[in-house]
């Protein structure tokens, strides 16, 4: 516990880690953010799940995101009558 | 075989079919990254004019979803051109979304995640376990519901910046020169989305899933 507050003391806190821990899944870590981290870890648990589940979200997002567009939803709403018949005679306008 | 791919070929497109079949899907495709029903409206327009003009380099070709969702992507991408040439950002906004109430305001471990108001419970304000795989979670419905409604609060360009990267698996450096944004400025934007999102959908899916 003392060595953990040692340590804290001479790190930056987490709120100042989590821009970095971000860019984790943008470019590679500098040699320095790399011990940075390490030694943070070693006492934050909680940054080191925050990391994981950034990398969660991304291969999340990444494989089955399209469920947004296929399933009925209040947040997404699908094309209105108006829209579709705008729609279709903009197309019959165009097609001449 | 030749003849099945002639007898396609020289079939007249139907975009009123189009319409029927994939105008859902294209639209709220494109009010997923846009955020905006009459934005999404006039690209969607757009993608069905130009696939009706190019429709005998399609051929029949593949899906035609695949191919309509093709074109609609460039259309996006031109719109999102256009809105940054007229609004140029100096400073990004959205703070809030980096949920400053989730560290210790004060003590010897300012800036580092609080533990709630009542320890004894070992409740605590940092990530929790999600006991997930994201196979398994990018499998449910309503898990993308909650997802696509942890992004509404976000500013539009923050949001349709993290949809780019993390969805489109686009790189920095396209989606710096699409939103017409410096890489330092992007890298703020996708802190402060996954920061709101991470704690959204732990709030209002694992946590909540668990509580069933």
């Amino acid at each position: 516990m003392e060595a953990t507050f040692w340590l804290a003391r001479r790190l930056p806190p987490c709120t100042e880690l989590l821009p970095i821990i971000s860019q984790a899944l943008e470019r590679e870590w500098t040699l320095r953010e790399r011990v940075v981290m390490r030694l943070h870890f070693l006492y934050c648990d909680f940054c080191e799940r925050y990391l994981k589940q950034l990398r969660f979200m991304r291969e999340a997002a990444r494989t089955g995101a399209d469920k947004i567009y296929e399933a009925p939803s209040p947040v997404t709403p699908a094309l209105s009558t108006e829209a579709r018949n705008r729609l279709k005679s903009a197309l019959r306008s165009g097609s001449e | 075989m030749s003849e099945t791919k002639t007898a396609v070929s020289t079939q007249a497109p139907d975009p009123g079919l189009w319409v029927d079949r994939h105008g859902d899907y294209l639209f709220k495709y494109a009010v997923f990254r846009l955020r905006d029903q009459g934005l999404a409206e006039d690209v969607v327009q757009e993608t069905l004019l130009a696939a009706l003009q190019a429709y005998g380099k399609f051929e029949g070709r593949g899906a035609e979803r695949t191919w309509l969702v093709g074109i609609l992507k460039h259309k996006i991408t031109d719109c999102f051109r256009r809105m940054s040439r007229e609004r140029t950002i100096t400073e990004v906004e959205g703070e809030e979304f980096e949920h400053q109430e989730l560290f210790m305001q004060t003590g010897e471990w300012v800036g580092h995640w609080a533990s709630a108001a009542e320890p004894e419970k070992c409740g605590h304000l940092g990530p929790h376990e999600w006991g997930a795989t994201p196979e398994a979670v990018a499998e449910q419905n309503e898990f993308w519901m909650v997802f696509s409604q942890c992004l509404q609060p976000l500013p539009q360009r923050i949001a349709s910046a993290f949809t780019l990267r993390e969805v489109d698996g686009l790189t920095s450096e396209e989606i710096c020169d699409v939103l017409g944004i410096t890489v330092n400025n992007l890298w703020v934007m996708l802190h402060r989305a996954r920061a709101h999102l991470r704690r959204c959908i732990e709030v209002n899916w694992f946590t909540a899933e668990r509580a069933k």
